[in-house]
């Protein structure tokens, strides 16, 4: 009796998660009940259990391999052969290998036969769709490796082919033939092979009357031509099976990254037991779960892997619905992933070098770096849906002045349209546009407002778009429609090259809806997943049409990129010769690889709950690693009301995320940071005087990034390659190569606060701006340091050995800072040294791009010398800048027990004594400096003789 | 007020003149401090040396070389070395002084300074961006514009004082009519309860008829408690298809995918949960209720009745207070009406006039009396209400303002209430100065009542500007009304004036 009740207590405990989130998950698809991914899982477990018996299918013709010589590079083609017992036909499968520039090795895999079958389905192409990389690539031109700089051997036995690449030779690829493998050697030492566990998969084309002909016992046949999932049972899947499926073995390597977008913590989880691999999948997730592997709003198929000496990325270049399986336990050593599309040709890069930040460096090479973002865009966005109307927008302007909040941006969110006519303004509400901007032009604020992919039936610019056959179709190739907050709606085909002029013609220069030469309107890319209310997984079905035949199966995750690319266009011909402000911004909440070069991106509707804020930490981070580094989550979390201490909270983290924006759902109680009344605001106040403060460090940051790829919101790891234990810290950050390492409050009433360190360099402690010197931490080895905490205090450190450059007078925006002076500060490290970088534009056009009108400066520190080198400037930008001086600088030294004597400054032909403050507790202070930013400068700093030596 | 602007300004001009006519002779004007407190920033000339030196004004303590005041680094605790720059944080009590020569002189705060924007909101005169110079002198436009404004707004304040003088004096009559309308009231009431009970008293010593339809009462009764088991019976089927329509849209509610918002399904779930909540805070007597209450009315009538046939018999009827068994019918009739709201189709008018049996003449009186008396509270109790001052209300008691804004027609009472189209955002709830509030309106799904508040703003007539709802279902009006109007002093026209920067 006591057995059996006991039974039932552990079977509740397990079916427990399932009946949490069993609403929201009942909306969206899993593995088991996607065909695709149900079917590369059964094919994997066939294989799995007819362990070294298993025979494969696919193997090289050697007679095929065919080097050709082209662009100055090398390609390898070849083919891969599918053998089908059954039948006589053999199937072939087309490969090219080639080694791209940041000796990225690129492998594609297509299908001959199946652009030649009888397909009944004519309205689509046949092709499998091979344009992914186009969207991704930061050029269409493919910077391949010059012919000069790797070499390809063929193996005398004609079984494997091998390619030898790298500066000096230190990568080598070699592709067997008979089983398909690759594998990538860094150092003569295997770190990744592909198809080391045969899951390779490669659903040939087959008409359905003789399927069971083209079967294997492998396999099965769910779903090859019906979609099981109850929302999307109309999907006919007019091309049958086409799903692709590969699987990689990372040797040594235990810690895996990136392949965003999921709720969930830095260093991915093993899912092998889990009926959730991570999916890649844009949906509008209404309510999102935290701690989840479901498809969210973007997606990043590039996975990091990383150990102390190596890291690997792996770029799986596809767009179509994408399941990961990440297995951890099976091997003691390597972990293991196994990729499975719906669809598209088979594509992958594989990027390995010393560090996690080259990889940054090889991929962006590839997909682009993130553009350099208009300066104001750093600073604080105010948002809620909505502000109800120009009183409403002004009201909160004026506000911000009286409490003293800086700010830069308020939005409107879709009730500042007619009826959610994108393009219109509700004429009650916002009678004169362009009065509004220059009400908020006039102390540097600018307005961004949001324009959706979906288009109401029935005006004047739906009807344009439909008339040019410029939206999606649906799988009968005619206008798609559909419903989302409109109502009706069509949505614009931002494939189709004839979407682009009739974007265009929206935006631009005088347009009355943009304020007509307003210079402060920016915008806001929402719902491009796309989100349709009454479509499968709340997104457009999947046989829906796409400019050039292709079926919305293949391109899914691309399609929020190729609508926010879209605007992007638009707004640089807007601004183009119209005013100097023409760096776009932009915020999309759906992305894919390569959407860091035209926008930035949020985590979406999160919740008003400390959990949400928790996990923000870790999304941003991956955000930042996949090199999408201007990314945040909605501060005060989107739908419901927090509690004034999580709010407080929340400001103290987010003015920390490269994208700062408070947001709030239409049923959530006004929460505008001086609502929450005293101590709060203060305290919010200060956090976000602090954002604004250290914006030269943030611009530089991105200014980095924008050069290099290195993430901005960076995961400890990055620093401490050589410690392990790091690999998981996912609660705190670095802000950019500053050396600020931060650890959110994120625990509702903490009163003490641990934060790692992860190595033994020297920390000074920089909570609240405060400098005490007494707290200097310097471990013996990595560990944990404890702090008493209170509700003012934002935890952060400064490491040892570098520079930061800050602005410290409170201005009501961005642009109004431009002329006040800088602070440093120099932490110097355990051997005496500091240096650091600032990056200097002019902050809203490209000026910086197309005549180097940008200032680029060094700082570098001893105990005894302090000195800055102009790394680049030119003469316009010099003359610019010529009044902006450097007013005070404070050094950090944790080993100083001498007295300074005297500081003298000398820049140029002057020459002059300082004055500063005695090290007190490890600190000396420069006051009035009046060095010019725009000149290099030396500073000898004179100790007083060592007492002792007397 | 005049005069001591003319001299604001004549020292204004003093100190922003070539710069040579400053307040004390012997040294520099500081930048940014106003002429009376210049002479805080006096040097300290050390005899000897000649060397020029200065205090922290709030910590004599800390000693600066003269030439650290106004140098662009803040060096005082109490940031009074920089009154001239943006060198220290900003407080309240430091702030940059404008000449403002030609309009009136102000103090800005310092962070405004050398910042790019002309705030010739605070500084006509442009001075607070004297780095750049970019900002030309607009004071003569400026005053140009706080002339006008003031002319205007003195204007039009005369005339909204006129109307509100009238009001005032409209209150004050309809309250004067009040007052004598109550002392009349009370008279006739005196009257009329005499006259009462000297007929009663007649009538008691003549009469013993009433015992006659007692009879016919109970047999009324039974009927009535047999229409109200039909009745109940009914009301309970009716309970039974509504509860389960309920379950039908509360499974909808539960069950439906928020996800595909298909419109119709969200505005039918929203509509329900609107339902769903105003029921329950709603009548409070719901059909279950309300069969409780007549069910208990009907037992208590014929307990009553039987008490009273058998009392009847046996003892002669008490005097004045024992209420007539005609009068406790008719008492329970009317219990009964207000709970089941039958309207005129009554169970009881069969061969009924309404007043049982009993006599009409005593009835006519009662009702009459209670009927004054009813009246006289009402007016006692109109009188204790807050009309604002000099009961200005009062004058407005059945004004309406209707205004049409966005898609909406706003309809707005006085002391009554207002709406939204047909929507009722809030019964009225109280006057303080300048604002009115209402609230205890529709509720909203998820929310609370909806309610306003009601800033008012002086104007000629009435009229509501402008409607927002800053949080869902929580409203607040700009209405321009004369109520809000105050003779004009030139303190207020300064806090009021705003400088129409797009016309400099």
């Amino acid at each position: 009796m006591k057995f059996i009740r006991q039974f039932h207590i552990i079977l509740i405990l397990i079916w427990a998660p399932t009946l949490v989130f069993g609403v929201k998950e009942s909306l969206f698809k899993t593995c088991e009940n996607s065909g695709f991914c149900h079917r590369n899982k059964y094919f994997a477990e066939s294989i799995k259990n007819e362990g070294s018996n298993y025979q494969s299918r696919y193997s090289i013709a050697p007679e095929s391999i065919l080097i050709e010589s082209k662009l100055n590079t090398k390609i390898i083609h070849g083919q891969i052969i599918k053998d089908i017992p059954t039948l006589a036909e053999d199937f072939i499968l087309p490969f090219e290998l080639s080694i791209l520039e940041g000796n990225n090795i690129r492998f594609t895999i297509n299908e001959e036969q199946r652009h030649i079958a009888d397909i009944k389905a004519i309205n689509i192409t046949n092709y499998r769709y091979n344009q992914t990389s186009d969207w991704a690539f930061v050029t269409s031109e493919l910077p391949y490796l010059a012919e000069n700089l790797f070499k390809v051997e063929i193996d005398q036995s004609k079984s494997e082919v091998i390619v030898h690449y790298g500066e000096s030779n230190e990568y080598k690829a070699i592709l067997t033939f008979n089983p398909v493998t690759l594998t990538v050697f860094y150092n003569d030492i295997p770190q990744v092979i592909a198809n080391h566990q045969n899951f390779f998969n490669f659903e040939h084309w087959r008409p359905k009357e003789s399927n069971y002909e083209h079967l294997t016992v492998e396999e099965t046949d769910y779903g090859m031509f019906e979609d099981h999932f109850v929302d999307s049972e109309n999907d006919k899947i007019p091309l049958g099976p086409e799903s692709i499926a590969l699987d990689f073995t990372f040797k040594g390597f235990k810690n895996l990254y990136g392949i965003p977008e999921h709720a969930d913590s830095l260093n991915l989880k093993d899912t092998t037991d889990s009926d959730q691999p991570y999916r890649l999948y844009n949906v509008d997730i209404f309510e999102y779960e935290t701690n989840s592997r479901m498809a969210m709003y973007g997606a990043i198929p590039l996975l990091l892997a990383v150990k102390p000496e190596i890291s690997l990325g792996l770029f799986w270049i596809n767009g179509a619905d994408t399941f990961i399986n990440v297995d951890k336990t099976s091997n003691e050593e390597d972990s293991s992933t196994h990729w499975i599309s719906e669809n598209g040709v088979l594509d992958f890069m594989i990027i390995i070098d010393k560090t996690p930040a080259n990889i940054n460096y090889n991929y962006g090479l590839i997909t682009g770096f993130t553009q350099l973002p208009p300066l104001f865009s750093l600073g604080y966005h105010q948002c809620r849906w909505n502000y109800n109307d120009e009183k409403d927008v002004l009201d909160v302007n004026q506000l911000m002045d009286k409490h003293q909040f800086p700010y830069d941006t308020i939005w409107l969110d879709i009730e500042y349209t007619d009826q959610k006519k994108y393009f219109t303004w509700d004429k009650h509400k916002f009678p004169s546009p362009k009065q509004l901007l220059k009400s908020l032009d006039h102390t540097g604020r600018n307005l961004v407002i949001i324009i959706d992919p979906h288009l109401k039936t029935n005006y004047f610019f739906s009807d344009e778009v439909i008339k040019k056959q410029a939206c999606i179709n649906d799988s009968k190739n005619t206008t798609f429609y559909g419903h989302c907050w409109p109502g009706e709606s069509v949505w614009i085909d931002t494939f189709n090259p004839t979407s682009q002029p009739i974007w265009d013609s929206q935006f631009e220069w005088n347009n009355e809806f943009f304020g007509l030469d307003s210079s402060n309107v920016f915008l806001w890319n929402d719902m491009n997943e796309p989100s349709v209310f009454n479509g499968p997984e709340t997104s457009a079905p999947k046989d829906n049409i796409h400019f050039g035949g292709w079926e919305h199966r293949s391109v899914h995750n691309i399609y929020g990129l190729t609508y926010h690319e879209a605007t992007y266009e638009s707004l640089i011909k807007r601004t183009k010769g119209n005013t100097n402000r023409t760096r776009p911004f932009i915020l999309t909440r759906s992305y894919f690889a390569g959407s860091q070069r035209t926008a930035a991106m949020w985590t979406g509707d999160n919740m008003s709950k400390w959990e949400y804020l928790k996990i923000s930490i870790p999304m941003v981070l991956t955000s930042n690693i996949v090199n999408m580094p201007f990314s945040g989550a909605d501060v005060g979390g989107f739908f419901g009301n927090p509690s004034k201490e999580l709010l407080t909270r929340w400001y103290q983290a987010g003015i920390w995320y490269p994208f700062f924006r408070a947001h709030a759902h239409i049923d959530a109680r006004r929460r505008e940071p001086w609502i929450a009344g005293e101590p709060y605001t203060s305290i919010m106040r200060d956090a976000v005087l602090l954002r604004y403060a250290l914006l030269p460090t943030l611009y530089t940051a991105f200014y980095e990034s924008s050069k290099t790829g290195i993430p901005i919101f960076k995961p400890i790891f990055y620093e401490a390659l050589t410690n392990p234990k790091s690999y998981s810290i996912d609660d705190e950050f670095f802000f950019g190569n500053s050396g600020l390492l931060v650890k959110p409050v994120t625990d509702e009433g903490a009163d003490r606060h641990e934060i790692y360190i992860p190595d033994t360099e020297v920390y000074y402690d920089y909570t609240n701006r405060s400098l005490p010197s007494i707290n200097v931490y310097k471990l013996d080895e990595p560990g944990y340091i404890k702090k008493d905490i209170s509700l003012q205090d934002i935890p952060a450190l400064i490491k040892g050995g570098h520079i930061i450059s800050l602005k410290e007078r409170y201005r009501r925006s961005t642009r109004l800072m431009v002329n006040d002076p800088y602070t440093l500060i120099i932490a110097l490290n355990n051997n005496g040294v500091a240096e650091g970088q600032l990056y200097i534009d002019d902050g809203e056009s490209f000026e910086f791009e197309n005549s180097g009108e940008l200032a680029l400066v060094k700082f570098s520190a001893t105990e005894s010398t302090i000195n800055s080198q102009i790394l680049e400037i030119n003469d316009t930008f010099k003359q610019k800048i010529s009044s902006i001086k450097i007013e005070k600088i404070i050094i950090l030294n944790s080993k100083s027990n001498k007295s300074i004597e005297s500081i003298s400054i000398k820049q140029g032909d002057e020459e002059w004594q300082a004055k500063f403050d005695g090290t007190v507790d490890k600190k000396t202070i420069i006051h009035n400096a009046k060095i010019k930013v725009s000149e290099s400068w030396d500073i000898q700093l004179i100790y007083e003789p060592d007492h002792d030596e007397l | 007020m005049r005069s001591a602007a003319i001299a604001l300004f004549l020292i204004a001009s003093l100190v922003s003149g070539s710069g040579s006519g400053s307040v004390s002779a012997n040294h520099e004007v500081v930048r940014g401090v106003s002429p009376e407190e210049q002479h805080l920033y006096r040097p300290i000339v050390d005899e000897v040396t000649g060397k020029k030196t200065w205090r922290c004004l709030s910590d004599p303590t800390i000693e600066l070389s003269y030439d650290q005041i106004n140098d662009d680094y803040c060096d005082c605790p109490d940031g009074s070395d920089e009154p001239g720059t943006n060198a220290c944080p900003y407080t309240i009590s430091r702030k940059f002084y404008c000449a403002n020569k030609h309009h009136i002189p102000e103090y800005i705060e310092n962070y405004k300074l050398n910042d790019g924007v002309c705030d010739y909101d605070i500084c006509c005169d442009g001075s607070d961006e004297y780095l750049s110079g970019k900002c030309e002198d607009k004071c003569k436009q400026v005053h140009d514009q706080f002339e006008s404004y003031k002319a205007r707004v003195t204007t039009e304040v005369d005339e909204s004082l006129k109307i509100k003088v009238q009001w005032e004096e409209t209150a004050d009559k309809l309250r004067q009519q009040a007052i004598n309308k109550l002392s009349e009231l009370r008279a006739t009431f005196i009257a009329k309860q005499k006259q009462f009970e000297i007929v009663k008293q007649t009538l008691e010593e003549t009469s013993d008829e009433e015992n006659s339809g007692d009879e016919f009462l109970l047999a009324q009764v039974d009927r009535l408690n047999h229409h109200l088991t039909e009745f109940q019976n009914d009301i309970q089927l009716k309970d039974k298809y509504i509860a389960q329509l309920e379950q039908i849209l509360a499974k909808l509610v539960d069950n439906y995918n928020p996800n595909f918002n298909d419109a119709a399904v969200k505005e039918s779930v929203a509509g329900f949960q609107e339902y769903i909540t105003n029921k329950d805070s709603g009548a409070g007597a719901g059909a279950g209720a309300g069969i409780d209450q007549i069910q208990s009315v009907a037992d208590e009538l014929k307990q009553y009745s039987l008490q009273i046939s058998s009392h009847s018999e046996t003892e002669t009827p008490q005097v004045v207070q024992v209420p007539t068994f005609g009068n406790m019918l008719r008492h329970y009739y009317g219990q009964l009406r207000d709970a089941v709201n039958f309207e005129q189709n009554t169970y009881l008018n069969n061969n009924d006039n309404g007043n049982g049996n009993r006599n009409p003449i005593l009835y006519k009186y009662e009702k009459e009396l209670e009927d004054i008396g009813l009246e006289i509270e009402t007016i006692e109790l109109d009188l204790e209400k807050n009309y604002g001052p000099k009961d200005i209300l009062r004058a407005l008691k059945s004004t309406w303002v209707n205004t049409k804004i966005g898609d909406y027609m706003y309809k707005l009472g006085f002391l009554d209430a207002i709406y939204q189209g047909n929507n009722l955002i809030g019964r009225f709830d109280g006057f303080s100065s300048n604002q009115m509030t209402y609230s205890n309106g529709a509720k909203c799904w998820n929310g609370p009542s909806r309610s306003a508040i009601v800033n008012l703003v002086c104007g000629p007539s009435n009229g509501i500007v402008s409607v927002s709802e800053p949080e869902k279902c929580q409203y607040v009006f700009e209405l321009i009304t004369p109520i809000a109007c105050q003779p004009v002093t030139e303190e207020g026209l300064l806090s009021t004036f705003q400088v129409d920067l797009s016309k400099l």
